[in-house]
């Protein structure tokens, strides 16, 4: 029996050796997206621009207030309007649901390309009216911020030589967000 | 550094004891202690940066609380004083889905990313082989084990990190924090505590402290030093196990 005692040691060490080198190694994956105050995910990826201008100018002329907001990164641009007739010359912003309409409302969608052997932003595709919509949930007048939503769509329809369509590819921009985002008030006069 | 002073007081404790005895019972015919081996195994905690999950430091783990298990033992040469020798296991853990989304969320904001996915494979494996001097007390059926010790630590295996950031121009690519498996030295001390079932076996509870400077790691795949970037690891552990002696 004392003869067997070191071999069954060493057996029981090997033993445990096999057992937690079989530990489970499955690989263990997170994503994180960011957290930034503007942010939208354009066809399916997460796009926080690191250029934001946020403006509401106010025309005494026409007495319109105009919401404007251009956001740019990684030669992708995303733009929206909502102008408000009938305003009065105050920093704030009526809130609510503001459907894309082509005239007091509008959006774009706009990519870096080559034109005139430079880098500009062109639209890429159209925004046509009821394509999506901007929402003004919450406005600080006084810290002047404001915290809103946005998503819509731009449709780019492709045509052959002969002028016939080829395809039509959609670019959806869902889930815009802005929160708490500071903007600057003017006045046109 | 006070890791340092526990070790070297360890030592202390250990010559000055052995000094003691060797005037105290020059005449005497006292029997001492007989070698041993054990079989031993419980749980290994990673302490200091090797347990942090901190990401802003560079030097963090992410280890968790994990088995260990080994064969230890003492071989006396002058009455109570002995080579002490331990080879043991630890597995230490991998990252869990915390660990991976925490790094995913700050290297999304290291380098103002749209987002970042983090995938991590592989566990935290080591070895030990550590030797030192050893003084054990006697009362009875009971010794007291007192050892500081020094060696090697194998890195077996560390986990393996890819990190892919969205929306950065500059890093496009996946970039790897790469498993490492390397010897570093090691050190620490423990105390253990055996009962006598009779001349031959023993039982024993032992806590003990290992430090090591770590293991380089390599990054490979990065354009864009932005944020974390881990370039060694250093190792801490304290154990404690329950262990079945034979004594020869």
């Amino acid at each position: 029996m004392n003869k067997l005692r070191l071999p069954v040691f060493l057996l029981l060490s090997a033993l445990c050796a096999f057992i937690i080198q079989s530990c489970n190694k499955d690989a263990v994956t997170a994503t994180a997206y960011t957290t930034a105050a503007f942010q939208a995910n354009i066809n399916g990826a997460t796009w926080a621009p690191d250029s934001v201008s946020m403006f509401i100018t106010y025309n005494p002329d026409s007495k319109t207030k105009t919401l404007s907001c251009v956001g740019t990164k990684s030669q992708k641009q995303v733009l929206f309007s909502v102008a408000l007739p009938n305003s009065g010359d105050t920093p704030g912003f009526t809130l609510g649901t503001y459907n894309i309409d082509g005239a007091v409302v509008n959006a774009q969608y706009k990519t870096q390309q080559l034109s005139g052997g430079s880098y500009v932003f062109l639209p890429h595709g159209t925004v046509e009216p009821g394509a999506g919509s901007i929402i003004i949930t919450a406005i600080d007048s006084v810290k002047k911020e404001i915290t809103g939503t946005f998503s819509f769509y731009s449709r780019t329809t492709n045509y052959d030589n002969a002028g016939n369509v080829i395809s039509i590819s959609v670019d959806n921009i869902t889930a815009g967000e802005f929160t708490n985002k500071s903007y600057i008030y003017t006045n046109n006069q | 550094m006070k890791r340092v002073y526990i070790i070297a007081s360890l030592f202390i404790i250990i010559f000055t004891a052995f000094k003691a005895h060797a005037q105290d019972k020059a005449q005497d015919n006292k029997i001492y202690e007989k070698s041993y081996i054990a079989l031993y195994g419980g749980v290994s905690n990673p302490t200091g940066n090797y347990g942090s999950t901190d990401y802003n430091n560079n030097k963090s783990g992410f280890a968790k609380k994990g088995v260990t298990f080994g064969i230890e033992g003492a071989i006396y040469v002058y009455k109570n004083l002995g080579i002490g020798y331990t080879l043991s296991f630890q597995d230490q853990g991998k990252l869990i889905y915390d660990d991976t989304y925490s790094l995913a969320q700050n290297y999304t904001t290291s380098y103002a990313a749209d987002g970042t996915t983090v995938s991590a494979t592989g566990r935290y494996h080591n070895w030990n082989i550590l030797v030192g001097p050893q003084y054990s007390f006697v009362y009875h059926k009971f010794v007291l084990d007192l050892r500081a010790s020094a060696g090697f630590i194998k890195m077996a295996s560390t986990p393996e990190i890819s990190v892919q950031v969205t929306g950065v121009p500059e890093q496009t690519a996946i970039f790897y924090q790469r498993k490492s498996s390397a010897f570093v030295v090691g050190y620490g001390g423990n105390v253990g505590l055996r009962y006598k079932l009779s001349d031959g076996f023993a039982i024993g509870v032992k806590g003990a402290y290992i430090s090591s400077p770590g293991p380089s790691i390599k990054t490979e795949g990065r354009t864009d030093n932005l944020g974390r970037l881990v370039t060694k690891l250093p190792i801490s552990e304290f154990q404690t196990t329950l262990g079945f002696t034979i004594i020869f």
